[in-house]
C-alpha cells in the first residue's frame, strides 16, 4: 500500500502493517516518519529493536537470521533496517522478497532508505513489500507546499504568521527542513505562542536555504531572476562543482532547442514534449521558456556554454561562475551583460 | 618467425638514413620521427628498434633473427625494449609514467646491445612530463636510444626538439602509393582515398577497410543540412561526438578549406574533397569570404583543443552553430 507522509499517523492509529518502507532524501521528514512508526510499534508491545545498517560489507543473510531468531527480552520486536543508498542490489532484493513471502510472526520490519528511483519502485522486491506492507515516499516540499508545511508546523507550537512573513521564512529555509524545524523552535523559544510579524522572523531567522542544480534549472526556465542569482550564489558558496552546473544548464538548453525544432517540423506541443521525455510536472516550465525564447538566443546560450566550459577547464581566462550566471539570465529572460560575448 | 615489420615501398630512403646510424656506429641518443599520420612512422621506428636491439646485425643493418635478443624481441618480452604510451588513447602521457621509466633507465641495459625506448605520440607528453624527461634526454644512460614519434612536431617544446636528431618523413610519391594500395586490394577510389587522407597510405588503407568514405559522405550531408537550416547543430554534434571527434574535425576543416578554394575559383583537382566539388562549389557562392575565414580560424583553434579536457560536444556545438550562422545571411 502506498501512503503519503501526512496519512501515516492516521494509518498507524488504525492498525500496524508488518513492513514499512520509508524512502526519500529529506532527513527531517524521513526521521519523523520513522519515529512515528517506532512509537506506534512500541505502544503495541514491540519492545525490542534490532538495528541493521546496509553498507558495503553488509550480509543480507543477517536479515533472515534476525527474522527467524526470537528475542529473549520481549515477545515482539522491530527490525530497523537502514538502507542509505536506496539500492539493495540483487542479494537484497532476494532477501526482501523472501522475507515478504514468509512473514515472521510478531516482527515488524521498518526500512528507511534513500530516494528510490522509479525503476526500483517498479521492481519485484518493492512490489512484494507493497503487497504486504506500507510504502511511503518522502518529497521535500517546495513553493506553496513549503509555506503550508511551515504554517502547520508553527501552528503545532501555537505560532502563526502572516503570508509575507511565511514567504520570507520559506525563502530562508528552502531545501533544508532540518533548519526550518530548528528555526521554528527558536522562534517559539524567543517569542512564545503568538502571532509573528515579518520583522520578528527577519531578525531571528538566518539564511540556511539549500539548492541543487535542478532547482536552478527550474528557476532559469521559469525566468525568476532573483531566484536564479540567489541559487547560483548558494551553489557557489557550497562548493558545487562548476561542470555539474554547466551540465545541467546545457541539458536544458538542448532540451529547449529540440522542442523548438520539433515544433518547427510541425509536431504538436504535446508530441514534442513527449518525444523529448519531459516529465509531467516540468511541462509547463519547459513550454513557457520555449515560447519566450528565440532560437538565436538559445544558440547564443550554447555558445556561451562553450566559453563556460573553457573557463572551467582553464583554457580561457575569467570566472566560470560569471558565464554561468550570464547563461542563466539569458535563458531566464533578463539578458543583462550578455553582449560581452 | 620474426615480427620485424616489412619496409613499405616509400620508406627505402628513410630506412637507409637510419641504417647509416648503425653501420656508421654513431647512434644518436634521441631520434624524433616526425611526419603525417598514417605514413608508417611507427612501423619504421619498430624496425629500427629491432635492429638496435640485435647483437649481430648484418651488413645491411638488419636484425639477425637468431640471437637471444632477437628471440626475446619476437616473444615480445625483451627487457630493454620499452614503450611509453598514454594510459588511455587520446590522453596525455603523465609525469608519473616518466618517473617510473626514469627509475628503470637509471640502471644499465640488461643485454649487451642497445636499449630502446619508444615514446608515442611524443606530443602527448604533458608539460611536467617533458620537464622530467629533459635531463635524461641530455645525458642518457649508456647504450640507450630514445625514439620519439609524433605527427604534430610543432606542439613539442623547443627544449625537447633541440635534444633530438630529427627525421622528417615527407609525403610519399602518389603513383607509388596508388600501386601499393592496388596491391593491398583497393581497386577503386584510390585517388580520392589518398586525397582525403592527405597522401598518407596507411590512413587511406584504414579508410578503405572501414568504409570511412561512406561515413564521410553521411556527415557531409548532415553538414549541408545545417547550412540549409534543415537540422539544428546540436542534434548533429550529439551524433558526431560518438564517432571519432579528431577525424571529424579534420574533415570539416578540409571542407572549409575547400570552400575557401572554391571562392577563389580553383578547379576540382586542386581540392582535398574532389568528390564533393559540386556541393562545395554551390555552397561557396552564397558565402562571405571574410566570415568563412573566421570559421576556418575557429577550426584551427579547435584542433588544438580537441585533445584536451574540454567538452567535445560543446566544441562541436560551437563549430556547427558558427557554421549555421555563416549560412543564415
Amino acid at each position: 500500500m502506498r501512503l503519503k507522509a501526512e496519512q501515516l499517523e492516521a494509518a498507524l492509529n488504525k492498525n500496524l502493517a508488518p513492513v514499512y518502507l520509508i524512502a526519500g532524501d529529506e532527513p527531517l521528514q524521513l526521521g519523523e516518519a520513522a519515529d512515528a512508526v517506532r512509537r506506534a510499534a512500541k505502544k503495541a508491545g514491540f519492545e525490542n529493536r534490532e538495528v541493521l545498517t546496509v553498507d558495503a560489507h553488509f550480509e543480507w543473510a543477517s536479515l533472515g537470521e534476525s527474522a527467524d531468531s526470537f528475542s529473549i527480552f520481549a515477545d515482539k520486536k522491530i527490525i530497523d533496517l537502514r538502507l542509505p543508498s536506496g539500492k539493495p542490489g540483487a542479494e537484497g532484493a532476494k532477501a526482501f522478497t523472501e522475507y515478504c513471502a514468509r512473514l515472521p510472526e510478531d516482527t515488524l520490519l521498518l526500512i528507511t532508505s534513500g530516494k528510490l528511483d522509479s525503476a526500483s519502485l517498479k521492481s519485484k522486491w518493492a512490489q512484494a513489500l507493497d503487497k504486504v506492507g506500507v510504502i511511503i515516499q518522502i518529497w521535500p516540499p517546495s513553493g506553496q507546499d513549503l509555506i503550508n508545511w511551515l504554517q502547520n508546523r508553527m501552528a503545532n507550537k501555537g505560532l502563526s504568521g502572516d503570508q509575507e512573513g511565511l514567504r520570507l521564512l520559506a525563502g530562508r529555509v528552502e531545501g533544508n527542513l532540518l533548519a526550518a524545524a530548528q528555526e521554528i523552535e527558536k522562534l517559539f523559544v524567543l517569542h512564545g505562542p503568538k502571532q509573528l510579524s515579518r520583522h520578528d522572523i527577519e531578525s531571528a531567522v538566518a539564511d540556511s536555504s539549500r539548492y541543487d542544480v535542478f532547482n536552478l534549472c527550474d528557476a532559469m526556465l521559469a525566468g525568476k531572476t532573483g531566484r536564479i542569482l540567489k541559487m547560483l550564489q548558494g551553489l557557489k558558496s557550497e562548493g558545487t562543482a562548476e561542470p555539474l552546473v554547466l551540465w545541467a544548464l546545457t541539458r536544458d538548453i538542448r532540451l529547449l532547442i529540440s522542442i523548438k525544432a520539433a515544433r518547427y517540423q510541425g509536431f504538436s506541443k504535446d508530441q514534442a514534449l513527449r518525444n523529448a521525455h519531459v516529465w509531467e510536472n516540468r511541462k509547463g516550465l519547459v513550454l513557457g521558456a520555449e515560447q519566450r525564447l528565440k532560437l538565436t538566443q538559445l544558440n547564443k546560450a550554447l555558445l556561451m556554454s562553450t566559453e563556460a566550459d573553457r573557463r572551467i577547464k582553464g583554457a580561457s581566462k575569467g570566472s566560470a561562475w560569471d558565464t554561468l550566471t550570464q547563461i542563466c539570465l539569458l535563458i531566464g529572460g533578463a539578458e543583462v551583460m550578455a553582449e560581452t560575448i | 618467425m620474426t615480427i620485424t615489420p616489412d619496409l613499405l615501398p616509400w620508406q627505402e630512403a628513410d630506412w637507409q638514413h637510419l641504417v647509416r646510424y648503425i653501420t656508421g656506429q654513431r647512434i644518436p641518443q634521441a631520434v624524433l620521427f616526425a611526419g603525417n599520420k598514417g605514413i608508417g612512422k611507427s612501423r619504421l621506428a619498430e624496425r629500427f628498434a629491432h635492429s638496435l636491439l640485435c647483437s649481430q646485425t648484418d651488413t645491411n643493418g638488419l636484425p639477425c633473427g637468431q640471437c637471444h635478443s632477437c628471440q626475446l624481441v619476437n616473444a615480445q618480452t625483451h627487457p630493454d625494449y620499452i614503450r611509453l604510451n598514454p594510459e588511455e588513447p587520446g590522453k596525455a602521457i603523465k609525469v608519473d609514467q616518466i618517473r617510473h621509466i626514469l627509475s628503470v633507465l637509471s640502471l644499465k641495459p640488461q643485454y649487451e646491445a642497445n636499449r630502446v625506448v619508444i615514446v608515442e605520440p611524443a606530443d602527448q607528453l604533458n608539460i611536467s612530463a617533458v620537464n622530467a624527461f629533459l635531463k635524461f634526454l641530455e645525458e642518457p644512460s649508456e647504450r640507450t636510444v630514445l625514439l620519439l614519434i609524433t605527427d604534430k612536431p610543432s606542439r613539442l617544446p623547443a627544449t625537447l626538439m633541440s635534444r633530438c636528431q630529427k627525421v622528417y618523413f615527407s609525403k610519399p610519391d602518389p603513383e607509388r602509393v596508388k600501386q601499393w594500395l592496388f596491391d593491398q586490394g583497393i581497386k577503386k577510389d584510390s585517388e580520392l582515398l589518398l586525397s582525403v587522407s592527405k597522401g598518407s597510405p596507411l590512413l587511406a588503407l584504414d579508410y578503405a577497410s572501414n568504409n570511412t568514405l561512406e561515413l564521410r559522405r553521411k556527415c557531409f550531408d548532415q553538414w549541408l543540412d545545417i547550412a540549409a537550416l534543415r537540422t539544428h547543430p546540436y542534434i548533429v554534434s550529439e551524433q558526431w561526438v560518438k564517432l571519432d571527434p579528431a577525424l571529424l574535425l579534420t574533415w570539416i576543416t578540409g571542407w572549409v578549406t575547400d570552400l575557401i578554394k572554391c571562392c577563389f575559383h580553383l578547379p576540382a583537382e586542386r581540392l582535398i574533397n574532389r568528390d564533393l566539388f559540386e556541393d562545395l562549389h554551390k555552397s561557396a557562392q552564397t558565402l562571405e569570404l571574410s566570415r568563412l575565414y573566421s570559421v576556418y580560424d575557429l577550426m584551427l583553434t579547435s584542433r588544438n583543443r580537441i585533445d584536451t579536457q574540454l567538452n567535445k560536444q560543446l566544441l562541436f556545438d560551437e563549430l556547427l552553430i558558427e557554421w549555421a550562422q555563416l549560412n543564415e545571411k
